[in-house]
């Protein structure tokens, strides 16, 4: 929607003025021409003062007293926070069907298995992004206190989950790893007690695969290699079966594995048994479902914008992905596409960024094709390159040959569209430099001008100089992209940032993998063999004390000792939500009905974040209001309260002793087997579930509570929704 | 469609539950209504009361079972049009045809309001405290931006800017929880 206040900035702001009634008459003559011109103008207009007019409605529907008015003071009735916790964007709930059992459960799981799972984590130990957001046990007591006392009398209505304490700031576990005393026994422990390593889990495969591949491969790895000896760093070990599945689960098809994918690879065996998962993976159909998410999400936003028509370009992208085809034919089409964002998906890109001068749209292509910032240019020269700002107009000059136009759909006027079209004739780009200079331009790509009167479509020009030679900037700053990706990290401090000021490492892999890729005819697929068969992929993401200055995220040149650990995206979480509790048939039969369920799920993410940059990259973040969103979110809740079919509902119902069926829910969730801790803390739990149970109920009941608990638990620990 | 009751009573003496019924439900959609073509609450307003006044007057005209709001915005309408010949000197009204149009096309619209304002409730509730308050405190009866600011002894241009920060961001969150309801 950021889009739609891109393409109505002008009447934003007369709307505004005309709001506080600080418009000139001039100023209104203006609003009332953009008014009259444009339909979509109109329908904006109408909902802007729709939204004036409930705020002052509802306002004065209760106006005894000037702050309690219906609505106002409805949302003021959130959970009052205090300075230093965040307010909670709790969203309401439907009646809590078992009150006290929820209550009930706090207690246990507070008490319990919380201090336990909080306590990984060790995984993120160098992970300086906002850190996710279990509340660390000690603050949680006073509450418990009260639960305890609670859960013997009868039961009032409790709150739901929220209302716990938290504290004052996200855990950040010190450098060496020691932040809590657990977190060290349980990380130290895990290898002796949980995992039961298969003898042959770690197999001799090495990268080594057959061919230029593999000599591709090698090249990278030696020059990796080369840089840990130069910085006196040892490597972490290589990541266990169960670490590397689940992370090239999600790095590929975005999602988890399930517990019997999971169970299948850590038996199998072979030395090619990873590369094997990998080509299985891009052969998925969940691998087309991924990138097409990912991309989506970056060329048009997670919203909605006006006059673009998202599943249309989806559908572009699914066919492009599923075909696999070369990415210098999809940039092409993206810069060169023509006709309406419903006939031609690829053109959704430009009718989404094409407001303002094409302004947008030049800064994103360059962003997101070039790795090149180019924002800041736009007006004044930058400080490293005296011919910024002419290159940004040359540039941009490209894009002012578009235009968009609104017609008729088919002939029918009553249905219109908007479409890409040349203008007749190309004109020169004019700008003004800071101190006030009138300049112009013509369209020019790195020193080629592209003669205007030609003829000739220019942004087709544009796109063949992209795409031009054996290791064009397109393809680097793919790479770049897809690196970062797969690592966690890019060659360079900013993925997005490639310019000539920015420092690359490991510059002769980057070049090396670029000039492969555009050997490859640019094929993805094989790029992401490329990478995942690198041995720094295959590495734990786990610090060891030989490797703690690789840490990027200190500001630390990559070295690529690790993997560096990643958040989920909210789809990662979503879809992996519902491969753990395979709750994917609650949401409806087909696929649409599915992926309209997470469009609405998404949404409560991007309002939550909805302040003045409107910023839409970092939707979840892993902080504590959206881990507490996750954890009182409807979506948890119903999958595992819901009876029949989930994962739950069959384990619980399943033969296997207590030990096995926390073994399938550790599966699940966390795609690895449970730790000796966590087993014995859920059998303790489940016993007090028995002991506080009254007659009538059955073992099987507290066994399910006990085992919802530890769902619960897993489902909300960093574990769960980091990438490691 | 009944437009004519077979009527054992002669005209009725007082509007009929149904009528007082629409009547209240109605006029939030009617103040909106009003508010596209004016753009001034205040105005608005006094308008809607206007407004009210000849439908109270008419209601034996209102044929049960037909369409409220559109007998209702054309009163409406007509009232706006009485109020643009007063202050045809105030360059700050809309010429008729573009009033006409947005009256039109306010008619169209109207179907998802209600939508609209329980999404409103709910991205009320997803605003800092400090955004509330002020937002809050700008639509407190009689209040508006400039009072505010001199309350809080900010520079007015800066109250302006967050509370249409605000405003935008209101705007942008319910349409997206229309979006998320409505399609896809």
């Amino acid at each position: 929607m950021s889009n739609s206040f891109n393409n109505h900035a002008e009447l934003v702001t007369l709307i505004e003025r005309q709001l506080e009634s600080r418009i000139s008459q001039d100023e209104f003559a203006r609003l009332e021409t953009l008014v009259r011109n444009s339909p979509s103008a109109r329908c904006f207009y109408r909902e802007y003062l729709d939204l004036h007019g409930m705020l002052h409605w509802e306002a004065a529907q209760s106006s005894d007293s000037a702050v309690s008015q219906t609505v106002m003071k409805e949302a003021a009735d959130v959970p009052a926070s205090s300075a230093a916790c965040q307010t909670i964007p709790v969203t309401t709930h439907r009646p809590v069907r078992t009150p006290r059992r929820f209550a009930f459960r706090l207690t246990a799981l507070f008490a319990g298995l919380l201090a336990m799972v909080a306590s990984f984590i060790w995984w993120s130990v160098s992970h300086s992004g906002p850190q996710m957001a279990l509340p660390d046990p000690a603050p949680v007591v006073p509450a418990q206190d009260a639960l305890v006392a609670d859960a013997t009398a009868e039961v009032p209505q409790l709150p739901e989950r929220v209302p716990v304490k938290l504290p004052e700031q996200p855990l950040r576990s010190r450098p060496d790893g020691s932040a809590q005393p657990v977190a060290v026994s349980i990380a130290a422990s895990s290898s002796d007690h949980g995992r039961n390593p298969s003898p042959d889990e770690d197999g001799v495969t090495g990268p080594a695969a057959s061919g230029s591949a593999g000599a591709l491969v090698a090249f990278i790895d030696e020059q990796i290699q080369a840089a840990w000896r130069d910085h006196e760093v040892t490597a972490s070990p290589r990541a266990d079966d169960s670490e590397w599945l689940r992370r090239v689960y999600l790095d590929t098809v975005g999602h988890i594995p399930e517990s019997e994918q999971v169970t299948a690879f850590l038996k199998e065996t072979g030395p090619d048994k990873r590369q094997r998962i990998v080509d299985q993976l891009l052969d998925d159909q969940d691998y087309i479902r991924n990138w097409t998410t990912i991309w989506s999400g970056l060329l048009i936003g997670r919203s909605n914008p006006r006059n673009v028509n998202r599943a249309s370009l989806q559908k572009y992208l699914r066919e492009a992905f599923a075909r696999n085809r070369g990415w210098h034919e999809i940039v092409t089409d993206f810069i060169s596409a023509e006709g309406s964002g419903e006939d031609n998906g690829a053109a959704n890109f430009l009718l989404a960024h094409l407001n303002n001068q094409a302004v947008p749209a030049t800064a994103i292509t360059a962003r997101l094709f070039l790795g090149q910032q180019l924002q800041c240019t736009q007006c004044h020269n930058h400080p490293f390159n005296e011919q910024k700002q002419d290159e940004f107009w040359a540039f941009n000059s490209f894009f002012q040959q578009v235009e968009m136009v609104d017609r008729p759909r088919g002939g029918n006027p009553r249905v219109r569209e908007v479409a890409l079209r040349d203008r007749d004739g190309a004109e020169p780009t004019f700008y003004e430099t800071r101190n006030g200079l009138q300049m112009a331009t013509f369209p020019r790509y790195e020193d080629v001008r592209v003669d205007i009167d030609s003829g000739g479509r220019l942004r087709q020009r544009l796109a063949q100089l992209l795409v031009n030679g054996d290791s064009p900037q397109v393809a680097r700053a793919f790479v770049n992209r897809m690196w970062h990706h797969f690592l966690g990290a890019a060659f360079t401090p900013e993925v997005d940032d490639m310019g000539p000021h920015v420092a690359v490492v490991h510059s002769e892999v980057l070049d090396r993998l670029t000039r492969e890729f555009v050997r490859s005819g640019y094929d993805v697929k094989q790029l992401i063999r490329w990478i995942c068969a690198t041995e720094s992929y295959n590495l734990s993401s786990r610090m060891s004390d030989g490797n703690r200055i690789d840490d990027p995220s200190a500001g630390q040149e990559a070295l690529f000792s690790r993997v560096y650990v990643k958040p989920m995206t909210v789809e990662q979480v979503f879809d992996s939500l519902m491969i753990a509790t395979q709750a994917r048939e609650l949401f409806g039969p087909d696929w649409d009905s599915l992926e309209k369920k997470r469009q609405e799920w998404l949404q409560q993410f991007v309002m939550a974040w909805d302040t003045d940059d409107n910023d839409e990259a970092d939707l979840f973040n892993g902080s504590i209001p959206q881990a507490l969103m996750l954890m009182n979110g409807e979506l948890v809740k119903l999958t595992l309260e819901v009876e029949h079919g989930t994962l739950l509902d069959k384990v619980v119902r399943s033969r296997g002793n207590e030990q096995a069926k926390i073994e399938q829910i550790a599966l699940a969730t966390l795609s690895r087997r449970p730790t000796a801790e966590e087993a014995a803390a859920v059998r303790r739990l489940i016993r007090d579930h028995t002991n506080r149970r009254s007659r009538g109920d059955n073992l099987q009941a507290a066994t399910r509570d006990g085992l919802e608990d530890l769902f619960w638990a897993y489902l909300n620990s960093n574990e769960f929704i980091l990438v490691h | 469609m009944s437009a004519i009751q077979p009527s054992d009573t002669d005209q009725p003496t007082a509007p009929s539950q149904e009528f007082v019924e629409l009547f209240s439900r109605n006029q939030r959609r009617i103040f909106l209504h009003i508010l596209g073509q004016v753009g001034n609450p205040e105005d608005a307003e006094e308008l809607l009361q206007e407004t009210n006044v000849v439908i109270w007057s008419k209601f034996r005209q209102f044929a049960p079972g037909s369409n409220f709001i559109a007998w209702s915005f054309q009163i409406a309408n007509f009232e706006v049009m009485k109020f643009r010949d007063r202050r045809r000197a105030s360059k700050l009204v809309f010429s008729d045809d573009l009033l006409q149009t947005i009256a039109e096309e306010s008619e169209e619209f109207q179907d998802d309001l209600d939508q609209r304002r329980t999404a409103l409730r709910q991205c009320l509730k997803k605003l800092r405290d400090s955004d509330l308050a002020l937002i809050q405190s700008r639509y407190s009866p009689g209040n508006r931006g400039k009072h505010v600011a001199e309350g809080l002894g900010r520079p007015a241009n800066s109250v302006y800017q967050s509370i249409g920060r605000i405003r935008k961001t209101l705007f942008e969150c319910i349409n997206r929880t229309l979006h998320a309801e409505g399609s896809q």
